[in-house]
């Protein structure tokens, strides 16, 4: 497989991301779990994030089946998917309504309809394929790479991210580590308490990241910025105003407001490649294996863009 | 030699004016000299690197006073980031610090920073690989590599901008004696033929005394000495810090019980390791009361794999293993087993009791006792030096009845004193009729302990 730039990945997965939360159409968010999923398993890198892909695809399998179950047993209550999914009954589980002390009565079971039950189930795997596009970006472009090629006048903000992104893989291997300490200390009898493993699975995880980040300081990260102090601070002030942006488009996209979701996305986007480009002009880092976008990464880019625009524009037919 | 660090009255701590962990430190190293920064665990050595690496307090946090100039330039008032072609500096565990993927990318990444050329930094990343070693390794995956060959990446990655100064915190506490030989050998020749400064902090002194040109002995309340590899050698050797050559001796204490020959542990033809790449191939050994094994070999070669199948956590592809009675391991991070907030609760949690005569308090609580004896019961079990920590995790281990005890690595982090506490510890339990499995690299340790060694680097069948 030839080598993408870190960012390819980046920008195809939120593409994916978008489809899936657009669209109207079961088969279509089957489609993008199922897309994400296959690229992982296909393109690795190296075989012990298997391990992560493992997880990932429970997480996405537990979204759908708790969002159905949530749908059966409070469904009768929702009244918004009720008037959404009226039609032929699938099945009826006996109705109970608890009086919960604030005038309406609260009711469990009842009966589900088949509108309802597809759209307990899109509505999962929206959420399946959130969480998909995040571990097909972390799989398949390591958070590490994507650092390395941001500009240094954005240092900080940079590994505050990658950080962040590094954080899960690291708490992952750490739970391993402890998990495995912990049964050694009861010899296998017992549980393991959850809140046993919190803080040191928490310590450890936060250890190691600061390792690294020390490492790279030491190793001359941050350095090879021509800006002034100055300058700095405003690109770094000027991503994270881009950055704020995403936070309404992703309110607006979960409620329906799709139009004015894509203007405040766009908004966010041009406004964060506008700063990457001004501080990556003033870099004097250079690189040894050039990372520059080919037309291949422009073709996965395109092909990322292109479902994404097919879902807003509803071409998957509910 | 033109004096390439110098620390003037430097004094460092987290909190202004008290408890200091460096003060009033004066060192200065010169080009082409090799400067050896020793002391008990917990005497401040990574401290003193992080500051003549420009890390603290930049990065730590912390209230540095006095003069700290690297090369005649104050390190702290540089740019944000370090300056790789000015110091190097290689972290207490390499494998915990890689930035990058591969061998190449890792080399290359202090290039990167300062704005080489691809074609220079490709020629540069080819040199440096064949001088540390690692030529024909360089697209492969940084965790693929064996202890020695992490290590010495590191120093490669941290040497290739060409700086004037190498810094290493306990850089051969992983590697057994040819692969520190190996490692010692590389920076000797750094050091004469680049002109390096080179300032090594490290437990493991015996492998080291008679090939460094200074000693720097850092005392407990942070004070600094200096002195010459012959008497730097003897102190060190008077505050315990080093075996020195006249204790090398198996001593194994008067309590002494031989083996009884009850068996306590039996392995007969074990495989076991990955599915197809078995990591043990068919080990055999007998284990009985008071008996003590050492387990030897190189990273990879399937120790802890060992211990692993030994305590249940395996299962075996073939073969057999069979226990009398229960067995306990104290993993590799033995802070691992530790979850409360404070000493006093994981003690209470385990039913360990450290006060009272020394008599009446088992073997394990009694060398705790004797460790804990500054530390506050409500200290979070994070806060113990590494000591501290494996003598609270042996307890732990040892409360709930380990009539076999395995220990993965127990001298990791451990200064000389600590180390022959652990041994006379060890020994005890020994007497009491504990049986010991032991994987380490420290031979020295294992001969004060183990009656006989097992060694798993013989080639495979």
């Amino acid at each position: 497989m030839p080598r993408l730039h870190p960012g390819t990945w980046w920008v195809f997965s939120t593409c994916l991301a978008l489809a899936a939360l657009a669209t109207q159409s079961l088969y279509f968010a089957a489609f993008t779990v199922a897309t994400a999923f296959a690229l992982m398993a296909i393109s690795r890198s190296n075989p012990r994030s298997m391990h992560g892909i493992r997880l990932y695809a429970t997480l996405a399998a537990a979204a759908v089946l708790i969002r159905l179950g949530f749908g059966v047993l409070f469904g009768s209550s929702i009244s918004a998917v009720d008037s959404v999914a009226p039609g032929s009954i699938a099945f009826s589980l006996g109705d109970i309504s608890l009086q919960v002390g604030f005038g309406q009565s609260l009711h469990i079971l009842g009966s589900t309809t088949w509108a309802q039950l597809h759209q307990y189930t899109l509505l999962g795997l929206r959420l399946a394929a959130v969480i998909a596009v995040v571990g097909l970006a972390n799989t398949l472009s390591n958070p590490r790479a994507l650092l390395r090629s941001t500009p240094a006048a954005l240092y900080p903000v940079a590994t505050a991210l990658s950080m962040a992104l590094n954080i899960g893989p690291q708490l992952l291997t750490s739970a391993a580590r402890v998990r495995r300490a912990q049964r050694l200390r009861t010899n296998g009898a017992g549980r393991t308490r959850v809140a046993n493993m919190l803080v040191p699975v928490l310590a450890d995880a936060l250890d190691r990241s600061l390792a690294l980040a020390a490492n790279m300081q030491a190793r001359g990260f941050g350095s090879g910025s021509a800006l002034s102090d100055s300058q700095q601070k405003s690109a770094r002030l000027g991503l994270l105003s881009a950055l704020c942006l995403f936070a309404p488009a992703s309110y607006l996209v979960a409620s329906g407001q799709l139009p004015l979701a894509i203007g405040f996305l766009a908004a966010g986007l041009a406004g964060s490649a506008m700063v990457f480009r001004t501080a990556a002009r003033a870099n004097r880092r250079t690189s040894l294996n050039q990372s520059r976008r080919g037309w291949r990464d422009w073709l996965v880019m395109a092909a990322g863009a292109g479902l994404a625009a097919s879902s807003v524009a509803g071409w998957w037919p509910a | 030699m033109a004096r390439v660090i110098e620390l003037e009255r430097v004094s460092f701590g987290y909190k202004e004016r008290a408890d200091y962990i460096l003060r009033d430190v004066s060192i200065r190293c010169c080009a082409g000299e090799i400067t050896l920064v020793c002391g008990a665990t917990g005497s401040g050595k990574s401290t003193l690197l992080n500051v003549m690496a420009g890390l603290a307090p930049r990065f730590s946090g912390g209230f540095l006073s006095g003069g700290v100039r690297v090369d005649g330039v104050e390190p702290n008032q540089r740019s944000i980031g370090g300056q790789p072609n000015l110091i190097g500096f290689v972290n207490q565990q390499a494998e915990g610090g890689f930035v990058a993927e591969t061998v190449e990318e890792e080399l290359a990444f202090a290039l990167e920073q300062i704005g080489v050329s691809p074609v220079e930094m490709r020629e540069k990343v080819a040199a440096t690989a064949a001088l540390v070693g690692l030529e024909g390794l360089l697209g492969r995956p940084v965790e693929l590599l064996s202890g020695g060959q992490q290590q010495r990446l590191a120093i490669g990655s941290a040497i290739i901008a060409g700086p004037r100064v190498l810094l290493l915190d306990e850089p051969t506490s992983e590697l057994d004696d040819s692969g520190a030989q190996m490692l010692i050998d590389l920076l000797r020749s750094l050091a004469r033929d680049r002109g390096i400064a080179v300032v090594i902090a490290e437990h493991h002194l015996d492998r080291l005394v008679e090939q460094v040109d200074a000693i720097a002995i850092l005392r407990s309340g942070g004070s600094l000495e200096l002195h010459d590899p012959v008497s730097g050698a003897s102190v060190a050797f008077d505050l315990q810090l080093m075996a020195g050559n006249a204790n090398l001796e198996p001593n194994r204490g008067s309590t002494q019980r031989p083996p009884d020959g009850v068996n306590a542990l039996s392995v007969s033809r074990a495989v076991a390791g990955y599915k197809n790449q078995p990591v043990l191939n068919g080990l055999s050994l007998e284990l009985s009361r008071s008996d003590a094994i050492g387990i030897v070999g190189a990273n990879g070669s399937g120790k802890s794999t060992l211990l692993a199948a030994i305590v249940g956590e395996l299962k075996l592809q073939s073969g057999e293993i069979t226990t009398a009675g229960s067995v306990r391991l104290v993993p590799q991070n033995a802070t691992d087993l530790l979850y409360l907030e404070s000493v006093e609760a994981e003690l209470a949690n385990a039913n360990i009791r450290v006060s009272g005569s020394a008599s009446s308090l088992s073997p394990a609580a009694e060398m705790l006792a004797r460790w804990l004896v500054e530390v506050d019961g409500k200290a979070h079990p994070r806060d113990l030096s590494s000591g501290q920590q494996l003598a609270l995790a042996l307890a732990i281990q040892l409360s709930s009845g380990a009539d076999i005890l395995l220990l993965d690595e127990p001298t990791r982090g451990l200064d000389f004193r600590a180390k022959t506490q652990l041994a006379e510890t060890l020994n005890r339990l020994k007497s009491l009729g504990h049986s010991l499995v032991i994987a380490s690299h420290d031979l020295w340790f294992l001969n004060q302990v183990a009656d006989r060694m097992v060694s798993l680097d013989a080639p495979t069948v």
